[in-house]
């Protein structure tokens, strides 16, 4: 388990895990739902951390090279869901994404601050 | 202590003085960038790019070889900078020191009344001198 630093995010975005389910369409029109399993997975959040010094984006490169690029489970800190609170999620773990790995920009504007975007899912493991 | 007056003030462009500026203003700004977080009551920000621009107004002079200059480099093809000291007052040395490109002129002609030429600088680079 990797800690993901205690940083709060310029913004976020969340949405809650699904179960899987497959959707079919008869000829007459009709639509039919099969669930693919019991489980809700796959809760997503976006985090964006902006104007930050180069030293947050260290820490979380350092996150997403010690999780092996998305191998290992994320402890996510409640800072990353202020003011709110971390939303429950029974069985799935945070993770990154492996075809997703941190983003970090430069602006000349800010004269060496960053900003970071960060994709994260909450999978079953 | 006393304040100190626009008399002693002094344009000068490419180390000559220009010899009769009526005045002359000096605008130093420094963004401020916000980084507020979520959770945040109050908004935060950080210093970001500074930069400057200037004014001045310059009666038409043709004897004067700085006015001249100052004027005609607003019809120069050159793409370089010049140097505009903007002295705040020559007896306590008071001068903000910089290259600027100069960005308008205006002419205003008038019956009976002095040819007082408007320029504007926009600073580039830093600003050597401190106030």
């Amino acid at each position: 388990m990797i800690l993901f630093p205690a940083i709060r995010p310029s913004s976020r975005e969340y949405h809650p895990p699904a179960i899987p389910i497959t959707e079919t369409r008869s000829e007459g029109g009709t639509t039919f739902r099969r669930r693919r399993g019991s489980l809700a997975v796959d809760a997503g959040v976006s985090l964006r951390f902006d104007v930050r010094p180069e030293a947050d984006w260290e820490a979380i490169e350092a996150a997403w090279l010690d999780s092996d690029c998305g191998m290992v489970d994320l402890e996510l800190p409640p800072e990353v869901w202020e003011p709110g609170a971390a939303p429950n999620l029974p069985g799935l773990q945070w993770r990154f994404i492996p075809d997703q790995p941190p983003q970090k920009s430069n602006d000349k504007e800010q004269r060496g601050r960053v900003n970071v975007t960060v994709e994260l899912r909450a999978i079953a493991s | 202590m006393t304040v100190i007056t626009g008399s002693g003030g002094q344009l000068r462009f490419n180390g000559t003085k220009v010899a009769k500026c009526k005045d002359f203003s000096l605008d130093v700004s420094r963004d401020a960038i916000e980084d507020t977080a979520l959770g945040s009551d109050d908004r935060t920000f950080v210093s970001g790019l500074r930069g400057a621009s200037g004014s001045a107004t310059i009666m038409y002079d043709p004897d004067d070889t700085a006015t001249k200059s100052l004027l005609n480099s607003i019809l120069s093809d050159s793409s370089s900078a010049e140097q505009v000291e903007f002295v705040l007052n020559t007896t306590l040395g008071k001068a903000m020191k910089a290259s600027a490109l100069i960005t308008q002129v205006g002419t205003p002609v008038s019956a009976g009344e002095i040819v007082a030429c408007s320029v504007n600088f926009q600073v580039t680079g830093p600003i050597v001198g401190t106030f």
